[in-house]
């Protein structure tokens, strides 16, 4: 099997969202300020909830916001 | 750094210190050991692991991570995930250490070299579970 990895756009959305900071970021879906640093870095792959929670933040479907790349 | 990865990096260092200072002592003066008393041989045992308590406590204190409103940081599923990985791969070097300290080595050796294999089991756990935070937090937990 080869090596995949989930992909996001979470910096280019919080630069969209007028510069919003990872610590709002993780206020709002309820995790701290350097789990948002590491789904970002690719670092953390977030649980289907999470990423349901920042997509909904940015207002955007879960499609938009995270990818799956081989 | 978080404070559970500058914990876990702590009680790394503070374990590799402790055990190599102990066992150190053990094999160097091997003699002196061997002719202390019972007492004397627990107090030693104790001074070890009391100071790895002492060490744990005070980094626990003191290393507590605070919000900007002074809330201890939360735990989210970041934290769990990694603990939970390492928690797994600890119990099985654990669960290993005492197959091993309780059913073979009953029919090889007893007393403190007992001992000491358990107080070895146990830290190896802890080491793979320390370590595996840090990797956690360092290189990050992917599906």
């Amino acid at each position: 099997m080869s090596e995949a990895r989930v992909t996001n756009q979470i910096r280019t959305l919080r630069f969209l969202a007028g510069e919003m900071t990872q610590a709002d970021l993780g206020k709002r879906v309820g995790v701290t300020r350097q789990t948002i640093a590491a789904i970002e870095a690719g670092k953390y792959s977030p649980t289907l909830e999470c990423a349901f929670r920042i997509a909904e933040v940015f207002g955007k479907p879960l499609v938009e916001v995270f990818g799956w790349e081989r | 750094m978080l404070s559970k990865e500058r914990f876990a990096w702590v009680w790394l260092t503070a374990l590799a210190v402790v055990f190599a200072l102990y066992f150190t002592y053990l094999a160097v003066y091997a003699d002196a050991v061997a002719a202390m008393h019972m007492g004397q041989r627990i107090g030693l045992l104790a001074l070890a692991l009391g100071s790895l308590g002492i060490i744990a406590g005070l980094t626990y204190l003191l290393g507590r991570q605070r919000e900007e409103d002074g809330s201890p940081t939360p735990t989210d599923e970041r934290d769990r995930r990694i603990e939970s990985r390492a928690s797994v791969y600890a119990y099985y070097v654990l669960m290993a250490g005492i197959i091993i300290v309780g059913c073979v080595m009953p029919f090889l050796a007893g007393g403190w070299t007992l001992v000491h294999a358990t107080l070895l089991a146990i830290a190896a756990a802890e080491f793979v579970h320390s370590g595996l935070i840090i990797h956690g937090y360092r290189r990050g937990v992917r599906v």
